[in-house]
């Protein structure tokens, strides 16, 4: 329990940086919004409109830092993240929350998928080392991880996608579809456009979860503990089980958890090559376009959800590993 | 050697290769030796000298690059029956190892600080033993049965729901001597069961191993590098040199009428408490390397009384006194063809000197 506060304790100043540091870094920055809205209207604008945008924003209006840094605590509280100007005038956080959906969706998803698969096939090829599963399966997911990420997924695009027809190849769902309500056919239509992205996903994220757990499990089978669960006469699944994969699997957790972490950061290649609408492709929109409340946001959520993988995987910790629990 | 009815577990000419690139070890060559009912037979030799892989050869546990290249392991189960059946253990397929593993033969290991698994507490390592060999009784059954286990080691049943790293060294080697008995086993192999511990400690857990024994019945074979304690709770024992057995007698035997040079070095090589300060003699040199055992006697570069058939004849186990029959050595200092005067003075005059008897009795009034 006093690990557990110790723990809470050290989140609360993490999250407290974090947000502070949002407020700061967008500060030091050269320029402003409105002189970016400026620019993009060439100049055409009115100065009452200036004045008005800059009111809206909160630029110039000779409030001490301080108070700002204040008041915009009080608007995280109430979860006000401001005005995207690309999406002008809807709020950030609505931006976001209609982008979330997509990419922890998916990546959730495939990020699960690659690490139980990837664990699975590594305490495989521990258990039955040497074998020709072992002497095939490890090398060859290493060499699909080691091919750049955006190579693998233009050729499965171009491919499985363009040439042969078989995967759609933009978007999260087909243009055509209605979202205004679910059905099945969306469902399946949504699917379908996830299976590419998913499927490069796991396979470029697959080979590092099997060698990382092949290895814990080849360390945790030379342990005495291993040599004694085998010789009390206790079944073969159970030693490889409850004996080696599950002291092996603790460092992989901490991995794991930690990876969830950024999933919600989505990833900006995946997003940009399939144009799938997630936080990732959301950000590289508007790195773009400058949009820096929308960026801020997106930070901020980031921030946010790695310290929630964090805690996660301390809670992970805690549950699977009895030596910590002090 | 013909099974007698009193012998549990009998080795004969056993033979573990370990390979590795830079050529194959022959960890243990030829090895026999026979255990009888209900007693402690002692393993000793320095470290790398085979008696760990003997007895994991012994119990099926080496694992490649390890190989046993020959010979048999048979065991004598109890039975009421006057003809008894050998188990042969080196050909048990895998559901019958299973089976005999922990019912008829369990193993302590050599270090309890690693024996245990780190994230199940003890209570449970206890019950998933039991559990795999008898698989349909009731939860509060097998609880009781752990409850028991570990009263009967000394440990309150509260610390079942201990985890392994919350226990002292002690305590953990106790519950590892409790696992070992869950299953109510004819023999024990004990592999440096009290090395890690302070001396202190070392004796309580000996007392209770021997206490355990008188209780249940079981054999133990006991592997040491500590002679001196071998001497103490064994009731024969064989020395180990390079993978071979070079001597092998009864415990008093071993004492008082020691044969084997190397003996004479393992026995001298620890102080006594009480007495005069004597010198103590050591071995010179170091281990063999076992890629490259040197010829004749694996010992002759460390003897100081080799002649030069230890450099070319490999000696083999023999009965030099014809009046102890059970006392085995393998030196040709007593073969009549390469020392036709017997064995050098200087060796007996050894055992003159300093009365091996007391050495026994230091360390067992050293103990108290």
């Amino acid at each position: 329990m006093k690990y557990f506060i110790r723990r809470i304790f050290f989140y609360v100043i993490a999250l407290w940086t974090a947000v502070t540091l949002n407020f700061i870094i967008p500060r030091l920055a050269p320029g402003n919004p409105v002189q970016t809205l400026v620019g993009r209207s060439q100049g055409r604008i009115d100065p009452r409109a200036i004045s008005a945008l800059e009111l809206q924003f909160g630029i110039n209006t000779k409030i001490p830092e301080w108070q700002q840094y204040f008041s915009y605590l009080g608007d995280l509280l109430h979860g006000k993240l401001g005005l995207s100007f690309e999406y002008y005038p809807t709020p950030v956080s609505t931006v976001i929350v209609s982008h979330v959906f997509w990419t922890m969706g998916l990546i959730g998803v495939a990020s699960v998928l690659s690490f139980v698969l990837g664990t699975l096939l590594g305490v495989i090829s521990a258990w039955k080392q040497g074998s020709v599963f072992d002497r095939i399966v490890p090398p060859a997911l290493t060499f699909l991880s080691s091919i750049p990420y955006f190579y693998l997924a233009l050729f499965f695009l171009y491919f499985l996608g363009f040439k042969l027809g078989w995967f759609p190849i933009i978007g999260a769902y087909s243009f055509t579809a209605d979202t205004s309500q679910f059905s099945l056919s969306l469902l399946f239509d949504v699917l379908n456009h996830a299976i590419l992205p998913a499927l490069t996903i796991v396979l470029v994220s697959l080979a590092g979860w099997m060698v990382g757990m092949r290895n814990a499990m080849l360390n945790t089978l030379s342990e005495d503990y291993v040599l004694m669960a085998e010789a009390k006469g206790l079944s073969n699944w159970r030693v490889m089980t409850i004996y080696a994969a599950r002291n092996a699997i603790l460092p992989n957790i901490t991995g794991f958890a930690l990876s969830l972490g950024f999933v919600v950061g989505g990833s900006i290649i995946m997003e940009s090559v399939f144009s799938y609408p997630g936080i990732g492709f959301l950000l590289f929109q508007a790195v773009q376009n400058s949009d820096y409340p929308l960026i801020q946001g997106i930070f901020l959520v980031i921030a946010l959800s790695v310290l929630a993988a964090n805690f996660f995987a301390d809670i992970m910790y805690l549950i699977l590993d009895p030596r910590v629990r002090y | 050697m013909t099974a007698q009815n009193n012998v549990i577990l009998d080795v004969q000419h056993i033979g573990v290769d370990y390979f590795s690139r830079s050529g194959t070890v022959h960890a243990v060559s030829d090895v026999s030796f026979s255990v009888n009912r209900g007693e402690i037979f002692g393993l000793a030799g320095e470290s790398g000298s085979g008696k760990s892989t003997l007895a994991f050869a012994v119990a099926r546990l080496l694992k490649f690059p390890a190989e046993i290249t020959g010979g048999q392991a048979l065991f004598y189960p109890k039975t009421d029956a006057a003809q008894t059946e050998p188990i042969d253990i080196l050909q048990l397929n895998k559901k019958q190892l299973r089976d005999f593993r922990w019912k008829k033969l369990s193993i302590v290991f050599q270090s309890a600080m690693n024996a245990l698994n780190p994230v199940l507490n003890v209570q449970t390592q206890i019950i998933d033993t039991i559990r795999s060999h008898q698989p349909h009784l009731h939860r509060d059954e097998y609880y009781q049965r752990a409850v028991d286990l570990v009263k009967m080691v000394g440990i309150a049943p509260e610390r079942l729901k201990s985890f392994p790293h919350q226990l002292s060294g002690g305590m953990r080697q106790r519950v590892v001597i409790a696992i070992a008995l869950a299953l109510n086993p004819e023999l024990i192999i004990m592999d440096e069961p009290t090395t890690a511990l302070d001396v202190v400690v070392q004796r309580e857990i000996l007392s209770e191993i021997q206490n355990l024994k008188k209780t249940f019945g079981f054999s133990v074979v006991f592997i040491t590098h500590d002679l001196s304690l071998l001497t103490e709770i064994c009731d024969h024992l064989a020395i180990m040199y390079a993978g071979k057995i070079v001597e092998q007698s009864n415990r008093v035997a071993i004492m008082q009428n020691t044969q084997h040079p190397y003996t004479f070095g393992l026995l001298h090589s620890f102080p006594s408490l009480y007495g005069e300060k004597k010198q103590i003699l050591g071995i010179p040199g170091h281990p063999p390397d076992l890629r490259n055992v040197p010829t004749g006697c694996a010992f002759n570069p460390r003897c100081s009384f080799a002649v030069e058939a230890c450099r070319s004849v490999i000696p083999t186990l023999q009965h030099v006194d014809a009046s102890a029959a059970d006392h085995l050595t393998a030196c040709h200092l007593y073969d009549p063809r390469f020392q036709p005067n017997g064995p050098p003075k200087s060796l007996g005059r050894q055992v003159a000197n300093d009365d091996p008897q007391a050495i026994g009795t230091d360390m067992l009034a050293g103990g108290q």
